[in-house]
This record gives C-alpha cells, structure tokens and sequence, in this order.
C-alpha cells in the first residue's frame, strides 16, 4: 500500500513537472536578451552612441532600444538622450501600433447600472507616452498639437468610435476611454519632465529623460518622436523605433495557445490534476485522516 | 529574484506573492465549503489587470488544482459520494449544454443582462438567508422538534420523490431516492450556472443540502468532486475555442490553492455541519450584497472590458 503510493506520487510529482518545464524545454532565451534593462536597473548610453551635436537638426537616442519580454519581466526604463537647436523646448512622444478596442457600456436602467450597449474605437494606440520640457500648452499651439498627434487631446481626437446603445455624444465615450487608459498607465503624459541644458557651445542643448513602460507592454514597434520647437514652431524633429519584442520563450507559449489550443488545453488540465493531487497526497501521506 | 511574472495572454505582469495569496485563500474556502470559488478569484484577479475572459478562464484552471486536492482530501475522510456526484455530473453537463442556449436566445431578446444579474442577486439572498436562519434555528435546537413533528405526516416533495421510478440507495449519504432526481436538480443547477455564467457551486451545496438531504460534510465533498469535472470541462473549452487560458497565471495560483484547499478540508471536519453552514450562508450573503452594490452605485467608469462573470 505504502509502495503504491509512494508510486503514485512519484508520478504526479514528474507530469506536474514536465506540464510545467515541458512548453519551456522547446524554447531558447532570446537572443537579443542583452540589449534589454533587468530590472530596477538604470539605462546609461554607451560612449559610442552618444548623439552627435547638431546646430540644426535634432538628434535622438533610446538605451535599450530594444526591449525583450521575458518571463519574469515588470516594467522597464527607456534613457532618452538627445540634442536639439539651442533655444528651443522640447517634446518626445511614444506611440505603439494602432488596433480596435471593443469594450461595453454600463448605464442606468429602472435604477440598476448595468450593461446597455457596446462600443468599438478605432485607431487606439496600444500605448501612449508623452514628455516635454515645459507643460505642453506653453509650448505648441493645439493645433500643432492636433496635427502631431501630440498630447492626450489629439490622441483622442485621432480616434474613431462606434456605439449602440449610447444616447449621448459619442465624444464622451472618448474621454471616458482615455481617462481609463490613464488611470491604467497605458496612457501617459510627464509635462515638465524632460531636461533641456546648454552643452557650453552655444548653437545646441542636450536632452535628458527617461521613458517609464509599464508591466502591461503589448509586443510591436513602437514610434518615438522628439520635436525641437520655438515660438510653437516646430524647428527640428528626430524619429527612433523602440522595439518591444517577446523573448522565444514567451513567444513559444504564446503560439502554443493560439495554434494548439487542444495540446496547451490538454497540458494546463494535466498540470493541475498532478498539482492538486500530489498536493494531497502528500499531505494524506503526512497522517492527516 | 524578481517578484513579479510576466503573463503572456493576459498581457501584463503581477506579482508572484499577491498571485500565491489569491490561490491560499480562494483554495481555502473552496476546501471549506466545497465551491469552487470562482466568483471570488475572478473578481480579484480582474482588479490585479487581469483581463476578464483571461480572469474567467484561468481561473476554471486553477480551481481543477483546487477542487482536486479538496476532492481528494474530502475522499479519504470518506466524504465523497462517487454514485451520487456522477448522477449530478451527467445532468450538470445536459443541463449547461441547454443554459448555453437559453443565453443565446435571451439575449437575442434584449435586456437578458437585466434579467440574469436581478435573478442571480434575488437568488443568491434567497439561499443565503434561508440557510442563515436554518442553521441558526438548528443550532438552537429548534429543527429537531420540527422534524420529529414533521415525521408522522410526509411532505409532498417525500412523497413526490417516493413516486419516482428507478430507485437507488446512496449509502455514502444516507438517503435513497430515484435515479432521476438528482440528475434533474444536476441539470437545473448546470443550467442555472449557465445562464449566470458561474461554476455552479454555489447553487449545488444548497441543493444537496436541502433537496437531496445530504449530509453537510458529503455535500462538501461531493460537490468539490463535482467541481472538478465541472471545471476540466469548462478550460478545455476555453482554451480551444477561446484561447483566454493563461497557464502561466494558473500555475501559480495553484501553488496556493491546493494547499488552501488542504487546509481548509480539514478544517471543514472540525466544524459542526450548521455552524459550516451558516458561516457559507454568510459568503454567499456577502456576494450578494457585493452585486447588489455594483447594481445601485454608480461605477468608477462606464466602460468595461469585455467578458468574465
């Protein structure tokens, strides 16, 4: 009896452990790991990519410019070095890829708040992250601001949104969103955060900032864009790509879930049965009843 | 070691221990009171980022840990009836199947949101109070004289189930019955569950307890039995049809319910049955009072995501 169950657990303890290191066996690291932060750690540019002075244009930097996904990634800083013509502020703005967003709409019906309608926006960023030197209002006029997608007005109002089931303005349903992808950190806007400094020449300044991306970063490339403005005027304007990328492993289950749905199902269930009856029978081992 | 964990499906990375102690006290209750507890674990796991269907799914997959080692443990105190969970299974199955498509059609005819969410509240006050005061009255010893005065005249319902054909003992629960009664209350307790989008568990205990008569530490075992299947089932769908399943996230929420579960099945037999009762009586009062909340208080936004109970 002692030697069955001996057996039995022996059993459950290996598929609980090969449910579980199974999907990653198949799978390398990234190798592009090395160019991503671990984290809490401090982005710092190396000598030979330090932006080059320019007395007209802009220049711009991203350290890591490549982010990988892995499984114990949380949050990750972007350092952002940069020149821009002396004299002018300056404004940097993330994007992600674009895509649909469908959510639902709560409203009040015989005094109960429930689900009346549904909504679909288009043209969302997945993310949205915005510095500048000085609050924005001071330094580009809304329409610029509107033109560049610049700030979280013109974000919202680069989007598009569909509804039934909403009697109000559709525009409300904008608000509404953005200030839920705030609240979410998807979307944010750090006015005043990025330092603007003479380098001691006279016809440029440096740039200084830091990007903060949340744990909840969807994979694709991202758009950075750094304006030197004046008098609301755009003088110069730098574009780098920020690549956010899963590692294999992570990419390896992700494929694992959407194109064998049969094998990841079968998988999660094993894994749970060996989990929850190894546990008790270890416990039942120990002389519980 | 970085605390946090990545989640591929559900796109965003939470913390390991607030993840363990979600699984250790959600598997608590479910080995306590024999539910599943996903109207707990769903919720909480929504206010952690996770996505609701992501929440839903992944949590279906955690509760199979769950309700197997709450299962296993309740098996070996002799707490399981194998005959009486499987009549409840083979219903529960025909009639979720049946749910399924009665949703379909209410919300066709529009306002079936109105209609679930008002039933469920109504429902879940319903159980919740009538067992409070049940087991409050018996725990004053009031039931035993109802139920000796209540023993020379059969209700309807005991004559009702005696009519029934195809009779069969149930030794593990003490009572005999038909066949065919406990695979109908299987069948509206899964259609039911359908219908509000819920495992079910929470409908069944009552029902064990109060219309198959079971006794309070079979029902717990029984319907942790029946929750299992329940919930294989339910992620298998999900995740090949929806793909919402998140491994990752299961795995380490089962790192705390199966313990959980552990402790609280052991627990669950130093309890008298009434005071199990009323002390589930009360967490079923408190999910309701919980809806009825979000019902009447205006919500923080009224954008929601899509999916999850």
């Amino acid at each position: 009896m002692e030697r069955k169950r001996h057996t039995m657990l022996a059993g459950l303890i290996v598929s609980f452990l090969l449910a579980l290191l199974g999907p990653l066996a198949y799978a390398r690291e990234a190798s592009n790991e090395e160019t991503a932060l671990r984290p809490g750690e401090e982005a710092k540019i190396p000598p030979d990519q330090q932006p080059m002075p320019s007395a007209h244009g802009a220049v711009l930097t991203l350290v890591p410019n490549t982010l990988s996904i892995g499984f114990f990634f949380h949050q990750a800083k972007v350092s952002v070095r940069g020149m821009v013509p002396a004299g002018c502020d300056a404004v940097l703005a993330v994007e992600g890829p674009r895509h649909k967003v469908q959510m639902g709409i709560k409203g009040k019906r015989l005094g109960l708040w429930l689900n009346v309608g549904n909504v679909v926006f288009e043209n969302v960023p997945l993310l949205y992250y915005c510095l500048s030197s000085r609050p924005l209002a001071s330094i580009l006029p809304q329409d610029a601001a509107e033109d560049l997608t610049i700030g979280l007005d013109a974000v919202k109002d680069s989007m598009t949104v569909h509804s039934d089931g909403w009697t109000q303005p559709p525009e409300s349903l904008k608000d509404e969103y953005v200030s839920l992808s705030v609240e979410e950190g998807r979307f944010v806007c750090d006015e005043g955060t990025l330092r603007v400094h003479s380098d001691g020449t006279g016809s440029v300044a440096k740039i200084e900032g830091q990007i903060h991306l949340p744990g909840r970063l969807p994979q694709g490339d991202y758009r950075v864009v750094l304006l030197a403005v004046q008098n609301g005027r755009v003088l110069a304007e730098a574009q780098e790509a920020l690549s956010v990328k899963w590692n294999d492993s992570v990419a390896f289950l992700y494929r694992l879930a959407m194109t064998k749905g049969w094998l990841y199902g079968s998988i999660s269930i094993l894994a749970a049965l060996a989990a929850g009856l190894g546990v008790g029978v270890i416990a039942g081992s120990r002389g519980g009843h | 070691m970085n605390p946090f964990l990545y989640l591929v499906i559900a796109g965003n990375s939470v913390s390991i221990p607030l993840l363990i102690g979600l699984g250790l006290a959600v598997g608590f209750l479910s080995g306590l009171f024999g539910v599943g507890g996903g109207f707990l674990m769903t919720p909480l796991l929504i206010m952690a980022g996770i996505p609701p269907t992501v929440a839903a799914a992944t949590d279906s997959n955690q509760i199979v840990a769950a309700s197997a080692s709450g299962a296993l443990a309740h098996y070996r105190m002799g707490n399981v009836d194998l005959k009486m969970g499987i009549l409840l299974l083979l219903g529960g199955f025909a009639g979720g199947t049946g749910g399924v498509q009665i949703v379909k059609v209410l919300r066709q005819a529009g306002n079936a949101d109105f209609l679930i969410t008002v039933t469920y509240v109504l429902m879940l006050g319903s159980i919740g109070i009538y067992m409070f005061v049940d087991s409050v009255r018996s725990l004053r010893g009031v039931r035993q004289e109802l139920v000796e005065a209540a023993s020379t005249q059969p209700s309807f319902y005991v004559r009702a189930l005696e009519a029934l054909p195809f009779r069969m003992d149930f030794p593990k629960s003490g009572v005999s019955m038909s066949a065919l009664v406990p695979f109908v209350l299987g069948a509206l307790v899964g259609l039911l569950a359908a219908v509000m989008g819920v495992g079910g568990g929470f409908i069944m205990v009552p029902v064990m307890v109060y219309l198959l008569r079971m006794p309070m530490h079979v029902v717990v075992g029984t319907s942790l039995f029946n929750v299992l299947f329940t919930c294989i089932n339910v992620t298998w769908m999900q995740a090949v049809t929806n793909h919402t399943v998140d491994f990752i996230l299961a795995l380490v929420l089962m790192i705390g319910s199966v313990f959980g579960a552990q402790i609280g099945a052991r627990l669950s037999t130093r309890l008298k049955a009434d005071q199990l009762k009323i002390l589930l009586a009360c967490l079923v009062l408190l999910v309701m009072l919980k809806m009825l909340f979000s019902l009447v208080l205006p919500p923080d936004h009224i954008l929601t995501p899509r999916g999850g109970h």
